[in-house]
Protein backbone atom coordinates (compact mmCIF):
# COMPACT_ATOMS: atom_id res chain seq x y z
CA UNK A 1 0.00 0.00 0.00
CA UNK A 2 3.11 2.53 0.14
CA UNK A 3 2.54 3.69 -3.36
CA UNK A 4 -1.07 4.18 -2.63
CA UNK A 5 -2.23 8.08 -3.81
CA UNK A 6 -4.11 8.90 -0.53
CA UNK A 7 -5.38 12.34 -2.17
CA UNK A 8 -7.08 10.64 -5.19
CA UNK A 9 -8.42 8.01 -2.50
CA UNK A 10 -9.53 11.17 -0.17
CA UNK A 11 -11.31 12.73 -3.62
CA UNK A 12 -12.80 9.81 -4.08
CA UNK A 13 -14.39 9.15 -1.23
CA UNK A 14 -15.72 12.75 -1.35
CA UNK A 15 -17.39 11.97 -4.76
CA UNK A 16 -18.78 9.04 -2.67
CA UNK A 17 -20.04 11.14 0.01
CA UNK A 18 -21.55 13.86 -2.36
CA UNK A 19 -23.25 10.61 -4.66
CA UNK A 20 -27.08 11.80 -4.45
CA UNK A 21 -28.54 10.09 -6.78
CA UNK A 22 -32.46 11.25 -7.07
CA UNK A 23 -33.47 8.50 -5.02
CA UNK A 24 -36.56 8.50 -2.11
CA UNK A 25 -35.45 9.00 1.39
CA UNK A 26 -36.15 5.49 2.31
CA UNK A 27 -33.61 4.55 -0.15
CA UNK A 28 -31.17 7.03 1.08
CA UNK A 29 -31.62 6.05 4.71
CA UNK A 30 -31.09 2.23 4.04
CA UNK A 31 -27.71 2.88 1.63
CA UNK A 32 -26.80 4.97 4.78
CA UNK A 33 -27.69 2.31 7.87
CA UNK A 34 -25.99 -0.53 5.11
CA UNK A 35 -22.64 1.94 5.25
CA UNK A 36 -22.50 2.20 8.42
CA UNK A 37 -22.21 -1.64 8.89
CA UNK A 38 -19.33 -1.41 6.40
CA UNK A 39 -17.63 1.06 8.29
CA UNK A 40 -17.96 -0.91 11.28
CA UNK A 41 -19.30 2.13 12.74
CA UNK A 42 -23.05 0.98 12.89
CA UNK A 43 -24.90 2.32 16.15
CA UNK A 44 -27.99 0.39 17.35
CA UNK A 45 -29.28 3.19 19.16
CA UNK A 46 -29.53 5.05 15.57
CA UNK A 47 -31.33 2.17 13.50
CA UNK A 48 -34.82 0.97 13.98
CA UNK A 49 -35.99 -2.45 13.98
CA UNK A 50 -38.57 -1.36 11.19
CA UNK A 51 -35.83 -0.21 9.03
CA UNK A 52 -33.24 -3.49 9.63
CA UNK A 53 -36.87 -5.81 8.90
CA UNK A 54 -36.97 -4.10 5.29
CA UNK A 55 -33.32 -4.73 4.68
CA UNK A 56 -33.83 -8.26 5.48
CA UNK A 57 -36.77 -8.50 3.33
CA UNK A 58 -35.09 -6.26 0.78
CA UNK A 59 -32.40 -8.63 0.74
CA UNK A 60 -34.62 -11.60 0.92
CA UNK A 61 -36.11 -10.30 -2.75
CA UNK A 62 -39.85 -9.53 -0.96
CA UNK A 63 -39.74 -6.60 -3.03
CA UNK A 64 -38.80 -5.56 -6.26
CA UNK A 65 -36.07 -3.01 -4.82
CA UNK A 66 -33.18 -2.22 -6.53
CA UNK A 67 -30.53 -3.08 -3.85
CA UNK A 68 -28.19 -2.70 -7.19
CA UNK A 69 -27.66 0.79 -6.82
CA UNK A 70 -26.94 0.77 -3.20
CA UNK A 71 -24.58 -1.83 -3.14
CA UNK A 72 -22.77 -0.49 -6.26
CA UNK A 73 -21.61 2.68 -4.57
CA UNK A 74 -21.46 0.80 -1.17
CA UNK A 75 -18.85 -1.53 -2.78
CA UNK A 76 -16.69 1.11 -4.21
CA UNK A 77 -16.86 3.00 -0.75
CA UNK A 78 -15.63 -0.17 0.97
CA UNK A 79 -12.77 -0.38 -1.14
CA UNK A 80 -11.41 3.24 -0.69
CA UNK A 81 -12.65 2.51 3.57
CA UNK A 82 -10.60 -0.79 3.58
CA UNK A 83 -7.34 0.93 1.55
CA UNK A 84 -7.52 3.39 4.18
CA UNK A 85 -7.60 1.45 7.02
CA UNK A 86 -4.47 -0.33 5.60
CA UNK A 87 -2.67 2.89 5.62
CA UNK A 88 -1.27 4.52 8.77
CA UNK A 89 -3.42 6.89 10.76
CA UNK A 90 -1.29 10.00 10.90
CA UNK A 91 -0.78 9.66 6.65
CA UNK A 92 -4.39 9.20 6.22
CA UNK A 93 -4.89 12.12 8.70
CA UNK A 94 -2.11 13.94 7.38
CA UNK A 95 -4.10 13.84 3.62
CA UNK A 96 -7.53 14.94 5.30
CA UNK A 97 -6.24 18.38 6.71
CA UNK B 1 -14.65 -4.53 8.19
CA UNK B 2 -17.61 -6.06 6.37
CA UNK B 3 -16.85 -7.61 3.21
CA UNK B 4 -18.78 -7.81 0.19
CA UNK B 5 -21.04 -10.86 0.58
CA UNK B 6 -24.32 -12.33 -1.57
CA UNK B 7 -27.13 -11.31 -0.81
CA UNK B 8 -28.24 -14.12 0.93
CA UNK B 9 -25.42 -13.79 3.29
CA UNK B 10 -26.45 -9.85 3.59
CA UNK B 11 -29.27 -11.35 4.85
CA UNK B 12 -28.10 -13.07 6.94
CA UNK B 13 -25.77 -10.74 8.76
CA UNK B 14 -28.73 -8.10 8.52
CA UNK B 15 -30.57 -10.88 10.58
CA UNK B 16 -28.13 -11.01 13.32
CA UNK B 17 -27.41 -7.72 13.57
CA UNK B 18 -31.39 -7.23 13.97
CA UNK B 19 -31.49 -9.68 16.97
CA UNK B 20 -28.54 -8.18 18.75
CA UNK B 21 -30.78 -4.81 18.18
CA UNK B 22 -33.63 -6.52 20.09
CA UNK B 23 -31.23 -7.13 22.86
CA UNK B 24 -29.78 -3.75 22.85
CA UNK B 25 -33.22 -2.44 23.03
CA UNK B 26 -34.05 -4.61 26.37
CA UNK B 27 -30.89 -2.76 27.77
CA UNK B 28 -28.44 -5.26 27.32
CA UNK B 29 -24.93 -4.29 26.89
CA UNK B 30 -24.03 -6.17 23.06
CA UNK B 31 -21.05 -4.31 22.43
CA UNK B 32 -19.52 -3.92 19.18
CA UNK B 33 -20.77 -4.89 15.94
CA UNK B 34 -18.76 -7.90 16.46
CA UNK B 35 -18.49 -10.80 13.68
CA UNK B 36 -22.30 -10.70 12.50
CA UNK B 37 -21.39 -13.41 9.79
CA UNK B 38 -20.74 -15.82 12.34
CA UNK B 39 -23.04 -17.75 13.79
CA UNK B 40 -25.50 -15.99 16.72
CA UNK B 41 -26.95 -18.22 18.91
CA UNK B 42 -24.00 -18.65 21.25
CA UNK B 43 -23.36 -15.08 21.52
CA UNK B 44 -27.31 -14.46 21.71
CA UNK B 45 -27.50 -16.56 24.76
CA UNK B 46 -24.61 -15.43 26.45
CA UNK B 47 -25.40 -11.74 26.38
CA UNK B 48 -28.89 -12.85 27.27
CA UNK B 49 -27.95 -15.17 30.20
CA UNK B 50 -24.70 -14.81 31.10
CA UNK B 51 -21.97 -16.86 29.90
CA UNK B 52 -21.11 -18.32 32.74
CA UNK B 53 -25.09 -19.37 33.02
CA UNK B 54 -24.70 -21.55 29.59
CA UNK B 55 -23.29 -24.81 29.07
CA UNK B 56 -22.98 -26.77 25.61
CA UNK B 57 -21.82 -29.96 25.80
CA UNK B 58 -21.48 -31.88 22.74
CA UNK B 59 -23.29 -35.32 21.65
CA UNK B 60 -23.25 -37.94 19.95
CA UNK B 61 -26.23 -39.24 19.09
CA UNK B 62 -26.87 -42.93 18.59
CA UNK B 63 -28.57 -44.56 14.90
CA UNK B 64 -31.93 -45.50 15.16
CA UNK B 65 -31.70 -49.47 15.28
CA UNK B 66 -34.29 -49.95 12.21
CA UNK B 67 -31.34 -47.93 10.13
CA UNK B 68 -29.66 -51.30 9.89
CA UNK B 69 -32.42 -52.79 8.18
CA UNK B 70 -32.06 -49.64 5.73
CA UNK B 71 -31.42 -49.30 2.05
CA UNK B 72 -28.23 -47.40 2.15
CA UNK B 73 -29.03 -46.00 -1.31
CA UNK B 74 -32.02 -45.05 -0.40
CA UNK B 75 -33.39 -40.92 0.10
CA UNK B 76 -34.38 -41.95 3.56
CA UNK B 77 -30.71 -43.15 4.71
CA UNK B 78 -29.27 -40.56 3.04
CA UNK B 79 -31.03 -37.78 4.93
CA UNK B 80 -31.44 -39.61 8.39
CA UNK B 81 -27.06 -39.88 7.79
CA UNK B 82 -27.14 -36.30 7.22
CA UNK B 83 -29.00 -35.15 10.20
CA UNK B 84 -26.80 -37.91 12.44
CA UNK B 85 -23.61 -36.12 10.70
CA UNK B 86 -24.66 -32.48 11.76
CA UNK B 87 -23.63 -31.04 15.16
CA UNK B 88 -25.25 -31.84 17.97
CA UNK B 89 -25.14 -30.28 21.50
CA UNK B 90 -27.19 -30.22 24.94
CA UNK B 91 -27.58 -26.86 25.58
CA UNK B 92 -28.15 -26.00 29.44
CA UNK B 93 -29.01 -22.71 30.48
CA UNK B 94 -29.64 -21.73 34.31
CA UNK B 95 -31.72 -18.77 35.09
CA UNK B 96 -31.47 -17.09 38.16
CA UNK B 97 -35.44 -16.81 40.08
CA UNK B 98 -36.96 -19.24 37.22
CA UNK B 99 -37.65 -21.54 40.22
CA UNK B 100 -40.11 -19.24 42.02
CA UNK B 101 -41.49 -18.11 39.08
CA UNK B 102 -42.92 -21.80 37.63
CA UNK B 103 -44.35 -22.01 40.70
CA UNK B 104 -47.07 -20.70 39.41
CA UNK B 105 -48.99 -23.46 37.17
CA UNK B 106 -50.12 -20.86 34.70
CA UNK B 107 -46.50 -19.07 34.35
CA UNK B 108 -44.98 -22.31 34.22
CA UNK B 109 -47.37 -23.42 31.26
CA UNK B 110 -47.44 -19.81 30.02
CA UNK B 111 -43.50 -20.01 29.59
CA UNK B 112 -43.17 -23.55 27.85
CA UNK B 113 -45.59 -22.88 25.42
CA UNK B 114 -43.66 -20.09 24.40
CA UNK B 115 -40.63 -22.61 23.98
CA UNK B 116 -42.52 -25.27 22.36
CA UNK B 117 -42.71 -23.03 19.19
CA UNK B 118 -39.21 -23.14 18.75
CA UNK B 119 -39.51 -27.07 18.07
CA UNK B 120 -40.95 -27.95 15.12
CA UNK B 121 -44.35 -30.50 15.15
CA UNK B 122 -43.28 -34.30 13.74
CA UNK B 123 -45.79 -32.90 10.84
CA UNK B 124 -43.55 -30.78 9.46
CA UNK B 125 -40.52 -33.63 10.06
CA UNK B 126 -39.07 -34.83 5.74
CA UNK B 127 -39.68 -38.22 5.42
CA UNK B 128 -39.81 -38.79 9.73
CA UNK B 129 -36.01 -36.66 9.61
CA UNK B 130 -35.70 -33.71 11.71
CA UNK B 131 -35.71 -30.65 9.07
CA UNK B 132 -32.06 -29.40 8.42
CA UNK B 133 -32.94 -26.28 8.16
CA UNK B 134 -34.32 -26.24 12.02
CA UNK B 135 -32.19 -26.08 15.02
CA UNK B 136 -34.44 -27.17 18.10
CA UNK B 137 -35.27 -31.10 18.20
CA UNK B 138 -36.70 -30.44 21.84
CA UNK B 139 -37.00 -28.04 24.69
CA UNK B 140 -37.19 -28.71 28.28
CA UNK B 141 -37.06 -27.40 32.02
CA UNK B 142 -33.51 -28.01 33.27
CA UNK B 143 -33.86 -29.44 36.80
CA UNK B 144 -31.69 -29.78 39.94
CA UNK B 145 -33.11 -31.69 42.31
CA UNK B 146 -36.48 -31.86 41.66
CA UNK B 147 -36.12 -27.89 41.77
CA UNK B 148 -37.02 -26.36 38.01
CA UNK B 149 -33.45 -24.09 37.77
CA UNK B 150 -33.72 -23.32 33.76
CA UNK B 151 -33.97 -24.04 30.49
CA UNK B 152 -32.45 -27.22 28.28
CA UNK B 153 -32.52 -27.52 24.54
CA UNK B 154 -31.97 -30.66 22.23
CA UNK B 155 -30.02 -28.10 19.46
CA UNK B 156 -28.18 -29.26 16.58
CA UNK B 157 -26.52 -26.77 14.01
CA UNK B 158 -27.53 -26.13 10.78
CA UNK B 159 -24.57 -27.15 8.49
CA UNK B 160 -23.18 -24.39 6.43
CA UNK B 161 -24.91 -23.69 2.41
CA UNK B 162 -23.96 -25.82 -0.59
CA UNK B 163 -21.31 -23.27 -1.97
CA UNK B 164 -19.27 -19.96 -0.38
CA UNK B 165 -22.07 -18.24 -1.86
CA UNK B 166 -25.07 -19.58 0.05
CA UNK B 167 -25.87 -18.48 3.80
CA UNK B 168 -26.43 -20.35 6.57
CA UNK B 169 -30.01 -20.91 7.28
CA UNK B 170 -31.82 -18.37 9.07
CA UNK B 171 -32.01 -18.22 12.89
CA UNK B 172 -34.17 -15.00 13.52
CA UNK B 173 -37.36 -16.41 14.10
CA UNK B 174 -35.71 -18.69 17.13
CA UNK B 175 -34.34 -15.87 18.32
CA UNK B 176 -37.46 -13.79 18.72
CA UNK B 177 -39.23 -17.00 20.39
CA UNK B 178 -36.44 -16.49 22.88
CA UNK B 179 -36.63 -12.63 23.16
CA UNK B 180 -41.01 -13.57 23.56
CA UNK B 181 -40.15 -15.86 26.46
CA UNK B 182 -37.52 -13.69 27.72
CA UNK B 183 -40.02 -10.53 28.00
CA UNK B 184 -42.87 -13.52 29.53
CA UNK B 185 -40.24 -13.89 32.06
CA UNK B 186 -39.82 -10.25 32.84
CA UNK B 187 -43.81 -9.97 33.20
CA UNK B 188 -44.48 -12.65 35.33
CA UNK B 189 -41.61 -11.32 38.06
CA UNK B 190 -43.34 -8.03 37.64
CA UNK B 191 -46.29 -10.11 38.66
CA UNK B 192 -44.81 -12.07 41.22
CA UNK B 193 -43.67 -8.76 42.93
CA UNK B 194 -47.29 -6.93 42.62
CA UNK B 195 -48.45 -10.06 44.41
Amino acid sequence: MANVNIQKLYTNLKEVKAYNPPYSIEHHRLRQILLSIYRSDFDFSAVTIEELERLIDIYNNEYDYDINAIEADLEQTNEIITALQSIPPRRVRNAFI
Amino acid sequence: MLLYKSPSWMAYALENILALKLLHDRGFNVGALGEIMEGIIGRFFNIMFGQDNVIWDEVNIDPPPEMAQMDEDSEEYFMLQEYLNRDHYDVKVKIAGLGDIVKDPQAKKTLMKILQKLVPPEEEYVDGVFPWYEYFVNVSWLQKENQITGIRFHFVDVVDGCCDDEAPASVLRHLKIIIEFWDQLQFQKEVQKSV
